[in-house]
C-alpha cells in the first residue's frame, strides 16, 4: 500500500512538474554589453592599466583623441532589495546595468525581509540609472531602476532598492504604476 | 427566424401548440453517474487535483545543514518547514555501518541522528511493510512513514538509501525527506465527523463509508508555511460502481483536503470537425466535443469539459448530444425526432478521439458546436444571474422540413413555456441551415432576446417585444462572434454571398414596406452597431474592440426593450461614473454610429469630437527626480502616442510638455502579447494637482483617442527595506 502512495506521489510530482513548465519568450542572455568592462582579463591585457596591477577600467578616447580610462569600483557593490515581492519566488537570478556596464546573471540571496546582490567591476565616479532585471529560470519577474546613482572607486558601495522601486514585470500594460514619489490618477 | 413571414410569427405568438417538451425527447440510456460528476463542487475539486501536495526544495550549500562540505553531493531543504528535502553523500566519505548491520536499525540510527535537521523524531517512526528492500543491486532503501502522538501524518516519509560496499558494509548515500518538519497543532476537535454529516460535506450519496481513520492533515498555509489539523480519512463505497473513494476531511471545519479514488482515469480528448461559420466557406476545423454524454461500455456515464475531455476506458463509447445539466442538445428530425443524437464512436488509441466532418450527421454535429461557441462568447459579457440561458440552454433541431421550415429557421416559444430552436433541412434551394454556424449563432440571439431586458422569460413572459429588434440582435451577434457584417453565407445553396450584410446606411424610420419588414428593419439596428463595431476596432485594436462593442452591446439589451431606446441605453452603459450629466467616454463613436442611422434622436457630434481611449494605461519607468518620470505606455489599438501638459485632445510639438513615445520593440519589461507599448522619448514633468494628456493616433496621425492622467505625491513615510 504504501508504495502505492509513493508511486502515486511520484506520478503527481512528474505531472506538476510537466504543467509549471514554461518557456519565457526573452530569455536572459548574462551577457555583458561590453566584454572589456569590469573584466579582469581584459584588464590584464588593457595597454592602458598601468604596471598591470591596476585597477581595470573602461577605456574611453578622450578629449584630443587620447585615450582615457574611466575607473571601475575597488570592491564588490552590495546591492539590497526589499524582498517582500519576491515571496514565493525561489532561485532568484539578476543582472545588474549600469552605464555601459551589464552583469553576467547573478544570483539573487534572500534572506527573510532582504533580497541580496554582490556585483564586481560597476563603473565608478559617474552618475547614471542603475537598472536590476530579476529572473526566475528564463523569465523576466522584476525590474528595479534607481535614478542618479553614483558610485565610489575606492569604498564599499551599498545600495538600497526599496519595494515601491521594485516593478513587476513584464508589464501588462493592463494597470498604472507610479514611482515612490507619484501615484498616477486618471481623469474621468 | 431568419426568414419570410410575418405571419408565422404572429403565429408563434399566438403560441402555436406544437407537443414537443422536454420529457418527450429524453434519451432512454439508463443515468450513471461516474466519480466525476458525484459529489459537490469542493469534492469534485479534490478528485481532479488527487492525492498529494508539494514544495520545490530549495538548493543550499551543505555548511547550512551542519554537515561537512566534501561529503555533500547535492542538498535541498524544504522551505515550508525549514527540514532536509534531499541529501545527497559521497558515498566514500559518509557514515559507514560494518558488515553484517542491520539496514532498518542503521536506518534509525541516522533518524536518531539527525532527527532535528530531518524534522523527524525517532519516536515517531512508523515502518512500512517489508521494512527495508534492495530495488536496485546494491542499493538498499529503507522507508519510515511518520505518526505523531500515535496518528499517522498524511503524506509524511523518510526514505534512506544505503550503498552496500564491496566490503559488505553499508554507508549513507541518500536522504529524501517528505516528513513536514515539527508538527504544531492546536489543541482542537479530534473527534472524528459522524459519516452522514462527513458525505454531506461532500455532496456525496449512494456511498456507504467502509473504513475511517483519524489523521494529521498537513497543509500550506498562507503564510508559506506548513500547518496542521486533525482530519479523518475515510475509505468510501460507491453503491453506483465499484468506485472507491479515498476523503480526508479536517474534524474542525469539515474541510476536504484531499480526495481520490482507486480508478486510474484515462483521459480522452473528443474533438468534432465542423464548420466555423458555413460549408460554403468550407472553412472546417476541429472543435472540442464540449459536455456531451458519454456512454461506457459498463453502463457509466460520463461528460465532457469544455476542452473535450472526459475520464473513459474501454474501447468504444455512445456519445448523446445533449450536456447533462440542460445545456445544449441537438434533435436530428430527419432522423428521430423523439431523441437527442447519439452516435457510438470507437475511442482513439492515442488518448484523442476524432470525429470527421461526415460521419455524424453534419447538420447535428455542426449545430452542437456552433451552440457551445456562442454560449461561451455570450457567457465571456454577462452571467448566468443576467442570463438564465447560459445555464438552462435551449434544445435545438435541425433538418426540420416542409411547410415553413422550407428556407427557414426559427426560434420558438410555446404555449407551456418551452422554446427551442429549428433550424431547416436542405431543399427549395435552401442550404440545410444546420452546415451553417451563423445561421445558429442568428437563432441563438433571439433566445438571448427573449431572456434579456425589463420584459423576459425570467419574468414569465416572452421577452421578444420587438420583433426588428430581435432580428437585429440575431444579425448582431453572428457579426460580432465572426468580426464580419456579412451573415450567413450560403444560405442559398452554394451560394457563396451572405443571406444580409450589416454594413449599411439604412436609417430609421423604414422608408416602405419593405423596409419595414422584420429581418429588414432589422438591419438598421444591426447597422448602427456595425459601425460601431468598426469605430471601436480602430481604437481598441481587433481583440479589445470586439470585447468592447460586445460588451456594450448585450449590456444594453439588459435594460432595453426597443432599438429606438438603443442610443440612450447603450449611453448609460458606457457611463463609468453614472452620472448623465457628464460624457461617457465613448460618446463621440456611439453618436456618431447611430446618428448615421438616425437613431440618436437630435444629438449629433462634430468630426473634431475626441473619445477617451480607456486603454490607454501608464507606468514609470524610471523616477528621475523632482518630477522628472520617464514613462511606459501601453494602448489596445495606437499605432503612435503623444503627449502634453494639460486637460487636452490633442497636442502639437510646440506644445506644452510636449514627449512622443515610440514603440518600446524589444524591451523586455513589457508583456509581449494582446497590447502595444510605447516608451517616451524625453521626461514628462510631473506636477501635483497637474494634468497631462496622452493622445493615440492610427498609422496616418489621425487622433483616435485620448486619456488624461493625474500625478499626485505619494506618502512615502511607510517605506522601509
Amino acid at each position: 500500500m504504501e508504495r502505492i502512495i509513493v508511486a502515486q506521489l511520484c506520478l503527481c510530482a512528474i505531472f506538476l512538474i510537466g504543467c509549471s513548465r514554461y518557456t519565457a519568450s526573452y530569455r536572459p542572455s548574462g551577457k555583458s554589453k561590453s566584454d572589456a568592462i569590469g573584466d579582469p582579463k581584459s584588464a590584464s591585457s588593457n595597454p592602458n592599466s598601468e604596471n598591470g596591477t591596476s585597477k581595470p577600467g573602461k577605456v574611453v578616447v578622450g578629449p584630443n583623441n587620447q585615450p582615457v580610462e574611466t575607473p571601475v569600483t575597488d570592491q564588490e557593490t552590495l546591492l539590497q532589495l526589499n524582498a517582500q515581492k519576491f515571496q514565493g519566488f525561489e532561485g532568484l537570478k539578476a543582472i545588474v546595468s549600469y552605464g555601459d556596464f551589464s552583469s553576467e546573471l547573478i544570483p539573487m540571496q534572500v534572506d527573510g525581509k532582504v533580497g541580496s546582490l554582490s556585483v564586481k567591476g560597476l563603473p565608478a565616479n559617474q552618475t547614471d540609472v542603475l537598472n536590476v532585471q530579476v529572473f526566475q529560470g528564463d523569465g523576466i519577474r522584476f525590474v528595479a531602476k534607481r535614478a542618479a546613482t553614483s558610485l565610489k572607486a575606492d569604498t564599499q558601495n551599498t545600495i538600497v532598492l526599496n519595494d515601491c522601486q521594485i516593478m513587476i514585470a513584464p508589464w501588462d500594460g493592463k494597470t498604472n504604476d507610479g514611482s515612490c514619489a507619484w501615484t498616477i490618477g486618471e481623469k474621468k | 427566424m431568419i426568414n419570410v413571414n410575418r405571419k408565422l410569427l404572429k403565429s408563434t405568438k399566438l403560441f402555436i401548440l406544437v407537443l414537443i417538451a422536454s420529457g418527450c425527447v429524453e434519451s432512454n440510456h439508463s443515468h450513471f453517474h461516474s466519480a466525476m460528476q458525484k459529489g459537490n463542487e469542493s469534492f469534485q475539486k479534490s478528485m481532479s487535483l488527487g492525492a498529494g501536495s508539494f514544495r520545490n526544495p530549495v538548493p543550499v550549500p551543505g555548511n547550512r545543514l551542519n554537515l561537512s562540505e566534501s561529503d555533500i553531493v547535492d542538498a535541498k531543504i524544504d522551505p515550508a518547514s525549514g527540514a532536509w528535502a534531499s541529501v545527497t553523500f559521497d558515498t566514500r566519505k559518509s557514515v559507514a555501518f560494518p558488515q553484517g548491520s542491520d539496514p532498518i536499525v542503521a536506518a534509525r540510527d541516522l533518524v536518531r541522528n539527525y532527527a532535528n535537521e530531518l524534522g523527524f523524531q525517532p519516536e515517531e517512526i512508523v515502518l512500512t511493510e517489508g521494512g527495508g528492500s534492495e530495488p536496485l543491486p546494491n542499493q538498499i532503501l529503507v522507508v519510515f512513514l511518520r505518526a505523531y502522538k500515535g496518528l499517522p501524518v498524511k503524506g509524511a516519509f523518510l526514505q534512506v538509501h544505503l550503498a552496500k560496499q564491496a566490503d559488505g558494509s553499508l554507508r549513507l548515500s541518500e536522504f529524501v525527506n517528505n516528513s513536514y518538519g515539527a508538527v504544531s497543532i492546536a489543541p482542537e476537535v479530534d473527534l472524528s465527523p459522524g459519516d452522514d454529516e462527513a458525505m454531506a460535506a461532500a455532496g456525496l450519496e449512494k456511498v456507504k463509508v467502509e473504513k475511517r481513520e483519524l489523521v494529521i492533515q498537513p497543509a500550506i498555509g498562507s503564510d508559506g508555511l506548513y500547518e496542521f489539523a486533525y482530519a479523518t480519512e475515510y475509505k468510501i463505497d460507491d453503491l453506483e460502481s465499484d468506485e472507491v473513494y479515498t476523503m480526508t476531511l479536517t474534524n474542525a471545519d469539515l474541510r476536504i483536503a484531499e480526495a481520490y479514488s482507486n480508478r486510474a482515469y484515462a483521459k480522452q480528448q473528443f474533438t468534432a470537425e465542423v464548420y466555423k461559420r458555413s460549408y460554403v466557406l468550407n472553412d472546417k476545423f476541429f472543435s472540442p466535443l464540449k459536455f456531451a454524454q458519454i456512454f461506457q461500455e459498463d453502463g457509466s456515464v460520463v461528460t465532457t469539459d469544455a476542452d473535450g475531455f472526459a475520464d473513459v476506458s474501454g474501447s468504444s463509447v455512445t456519445v448523446l448530444l445533449r450536456g447533462l445539466n440542460g445545456g445544449v442538445g441537438v434533435i436530428n428530425n430527419a432522423a428521430n425526432p423523439n431523441a437527442f443524437v447519439t452516435f457510438p464512436l470507437t475511442l482513439g488509441a492515442n488518448g484523442k478521439t476524432s470525429i470527421p466532418l461526415g460521419s455524424v450527421d453534419i447538420a447535428s454535429m455542426n449545430s452542437y458546436a456552433a451552440f457551445h461557441a456562442v454560449t461561451d462568447y455570450v457567457g465571456r459579457f454577462l452571467t448566468s444571474e443576467q442570463l438564465p440561458l447560459l445555464k438552462v440552454g435551449v434544445p435545438a433541431r435541425v433538418n426540420v422540413a416542409g411547410g415553413a421550415e422550407t428556407c427557414n429557421s426559427h426560434y420558438t416559444v410555446f404555449v407551456d413555456g418551452t422554446n427551442a430552436i429549428f433550424l431547416g433541412g436542405e431543399g427549395s434551394g435552401c442550404a440545410s441551415n444546420g452546415a451553417i454556424s451563423d445561421v445558429a449563432l442568428h437563432e441563438y440571439g433571439h433566445a438571448v432576446d427573449d431572456w434579456l431586458g425589463p420584459t423576459s422569460r425570467r419574468n414569465g413572459q416572452i421577452g421578444m417585444t420587438d420583433f426588428a429588434f430581435s432580428e437585429g440582435i440575431g444579425d448582431i451577434l453572428t457579426a460580432y462572434m465572426n468580426r464580419s457584417p456579412n451573415v450567413m453565407p450560403g444560405f442559398y445553396l452554394n451560394n457563396p454571398n451572405p443571406l444580409r450584410v450589416l454594413k449599411n446606411s439604412r436609417k430609421y424610420p423604414p422608408a416602405n414596406e419593405a423596409e419595414a419588414e422584420v429581418h429588414s428593419q432589422g438591419l438598421i439596428i444591426a447597422g448602427t452597431f456595425w459601425d460601431l463595431f468598426e469605430e471601436m476596432t480602430k481604437i481598441y485594436g481587433p481583440d479589445e474592440g470586439q470585447a468592447l462593442s460586445t460588451s456594450l452591446f448585450l449590456n444594453h439589451l439588459l435594460i432595453t426593450e426597443r432599438y429606438v431606446d438603443s442610443y440612450q441605453a447603450v449611453l448609460r452603459v458606457d457611463d463609468l461614473d453614472n452620472n448623465p450629466a457628464t460624457s461617457s467616454p465613448h460618446k463621440c463613436l456611439i453618436t456618431r454610429s447611430f446618428a448615421a442611422h438616425n437613431l440618436s434622436g437630435s444629438d449629433r457630434v462634430g468630426a473634431d469630437c475626441v473619445d477617451t481611449d480607456t486603454s490607454i494605461k501608464v507606468r514609470v519607468d524610471t523616477d528621475h527626480g523632482d518630477g522628472k518620470l520617464a514613462l511606459l505606455v501601453s494602448a489596445a489599438g495606437a499605432s503612435r502616442i503623444v503627449g502634453c501638459d494639460g486637460d487636452v485632445k490633442g497636442c502639437e510639438k510646440s506644445s506644452s510638455g510636449f514627449v512622443e513615445f515610440k514603440v518600446a520593440g524589444d524591451n523586455p519589461t513589457v508583456g509581449k502579447t494582446g497590447r502595444k507599448f510605447f516608451e517616451g522619448t524625453g521626461n514628462v514633468q510631473a506636477k501635483a494637482d497637474g494634468s497631462y494628456s496622452i493622445i493615440s493616433m492610427d498609422n496616418s496621425g489621425k487622433v483616435l483617442g485620448a486619456k488624461t492622467i493625474t500625478f499626485n505625491p505619494r506618502d512615502q513615510s511607510g517605506d522601509d527595506i
